[in-house]
């Protein structure tokens, strides 16, 4: 698998204040990678460094394949837009003269794209409105569209939904996931809005304390946190006998109970078990959300 | 670099303080045109002068110089502390600049801004002068035009290191102010007094010793150009201020700006 950004050991402390902890995670290239994480967790600290914000006590990371430590760093760091918690945008100016202010930085020879840009955001027909007057929301998309002059490979967005309403959050929503796969651009994307999180990312990497609990895909995730019945019966091998029969996967945790993944249908299980006598006596549905799968993760009570 | 500083100045064009501070700064000159105008006319007259010489009132031209470190924190400040505030700086970073790319883009983009006004405000209240008292002499305007310029890059400078420092725009611009006026009332206080004989008349090596420290100082080595005791720029008469201890002020501050703003954490 091909890697946009890899961190190793990566530490950041501040006077006795350890943010990031020997830090270690790989961003898939293509991939809309979620950093899960508490605030204080180091997820901004993170970003910061990548963004060459600020410099790693010690450890390294790679962006694109260039270490940090190298001078080439500067060049790969073009590479890449970012939304580090607020949008980096200026309040005295329209969207468009912000856009124009990004090209010019970038030395693009010319602001072809720009109202394209615009429109992409949905900041088409903004006009001569100053960026002070817009809402939470459209600054967000203009920080947005500002991360996106030049053609990045790769986007990273802090807390890019914090503070939006329900249609703003929709909005934000699906113009990631339109740049991921329209433009097959890689995201980093922090958040601890998990519901909002899952919608989203292909690619998952928790964070406690400044340090990477665990790295995992989607599918990965939802294999460990999929729906699954609960049941208590007499016996569990009757009850394996039938679950094999009606071709359901499942898992058997003691004589009494097992996990069935998928949807049973009760009444033939039923019927599959009366002739060994075997009984249903409970049956429970649980449906691990990535919430809870982060709080078993990190645990609950520091929450 | 070009970049930057075609990014920049563009944002100049588009800043109000810029702008404002273009339109009001002159207004000090002419209101000291105005103010002296007899006493122009009347020593013109008194004299005998040829022609109007910029040289005796240097104030009517450069009397803004008093409320340039002001002005500079007004320009400067609000031009570059916006770039910490909005967070552009951080667009500017992810970009693949270098922070001493950054900085002296800063600088330059300051010190052109401070100059611009400066300048503005010199030949605006110049081409009044000439139509009021008749042509003066522009030998000695371009002269002292460039001994006014290291204050001018300095007062840009410091304002830039404050907001560095501070890291915002409202902290860095109170740290300038608060630094010119204490400069200005205490340390200048001391030395203009020291340097009139005020603790006693100063030896040759004394003088030169207080000329120094008041040319390291742009407050102090401002008033040279509007405190009639040392209007003196091009008269021979009396001590000249040194532009070359100036301008190390100019770098020194460029310098520790640059020092502080790459060791700096940014947000």
């Amino acid at each position: 698998m091909e890697y946009i950004l890899k961190t190793e050991c990566l530490s950041k402390k501040y006077r006795k204040f350890t943010a990031l902890d020997g830090l270690g995670m790989s961003v898939p290239k293509g991939s809309i990678y979620g950093f899960v994480g508490r605030n204080g967790a180091g997820k901004t600290t993170l970003i910061r460094l990548i963004c060459g914000l600020q410099k790693p006590t010690s450890g390294s990371f790679e962006l694109f394949g260039v270490k940090n430590s190298d001078k080439k760093i500067l060049e790969q760091r073009k590479r890449i837009g970012a939304v580090v918690e607020t949008p980096s945008i200026y309040l005295g100016l329209t969207a468009e003269e912000n856009l124009k202010m990004q090209y010019l930085t970038l030395g693009l020879p010319d602001y072809s794209g720009l109202k394209e840009l615009l429109e992409l955001v949905g900041l088409g027909d903004t006009g001569k409105k100053k960026a002070r007057n817009f809402s939470l929301g459209m600054k967000q998309r203009l920080g947005i569209a500002v991360a996106l002059c030049g053609s990045p490979d790769m986007l990273i967005l802090d807390e890019p939904i914090n503070g939006l309403d329900p249609q703003g959050i929709i909005e934000m929503r699906e113009l990631i996931l339109r740049l991921n796969r329209e433009r097959n651009i890689t995201v980093l994307i922090s958040s601890h809005i998990l519901d909002e999180l899952s919608r989203l990312a292909t690619h998952y990497g928790f964070i406690d304390n400044g340090r990477i609990v665990r790295e995992m895909s989607a599918e990965e995730l939802e294999q460990a946190s999929r729906k699954c019945i609960y049941i208590e019966v007499t016996n569990t091998q009757p009850l394996a006998l039938a679950l094999d029969k009606l071709g359901l996967e499942y898992k058997l945790i003691d004589d009494r109970n097992a996990e069935i993944y998928g949807k049973p249908n009760i009444s033939k299980l039923v019927t599959e078990l009366a002739p060994s006598g075997c009984e249903i006596l409970s049956v429970n549905e649980r449906d691990e959300s990535l919430e809870s799968f982060f709080i078993s993760l990190v645990g609950g009570g520091k929450t | 670099m070009i970049k930057l500083l075609r990014t920049n100045f563009f944002k100049m064009y588009m800043s109000w303080s810029f702008w404002l501070t273009m339109l009001l700064l002159p207004v000090v000159n002419v209101l000291n045109i105005m103010y002296n105008d007899d006493k122009y006319l009347g020593l013109h007259a008194k004299f005998g002068f040829e022609r109007w010489s910029l040289v005796q009132y240097i104030d009517s031209c450069f009397g803004h110089m008093k409320y340039f470190g002001y002005a500079a924190i007004i320009v400067a400040g609000v031009l570059i502390g916006d770039e910490f505030d909005s967070g552009a700086l951080r667009n500017k970073i992810v970009a693949g600049y270098s922070r001493a790319e950054l900085y002296i883009s800063y600088i330059i983009t300051a010190v052109c801004e401070c100059i611009a006004v400066h300048l503005f405000s010199v030949l605006s209240a110049y081409t009044i002068c000439v139509v009021r008292y008749g042509n003066g002499d522009t030998d000695a305007l371009l002269k002292i035009i460039l001994y006014s310029l290291p204050p001018v890059a300095a007062f840009a400078a410091f304002t830039v290191l404050c907001i560095t420092a501070a890291g915002d725009r409202m902290t860095g611009m109170v740290i300038s102010f608060v630094s010119n006026l204490v400069v200005y009332i205490i340390i200048d206080f001391l030395i203009m007094e020291a340097l009139q004989g005020y603790y006693g008349a100063p030896d040759a090596a004394e003088r030169e010793l207080l000329i120094i420290g008041d040319s390291l100082m742009p407050t102090a080595y401002s008033q040279w150009f509007y405190d009639v005791g040392y209007m003196a720029i091009n008269t021979g008469l009396e001590e000249t201020p040194s532009c070359l201890w100036c301008l190390i002020t100019f770098v020194i501050l460029s310098v520790a700006g640059n020092t502080v703003f790459g060791k700096r954490n940014l947000k």
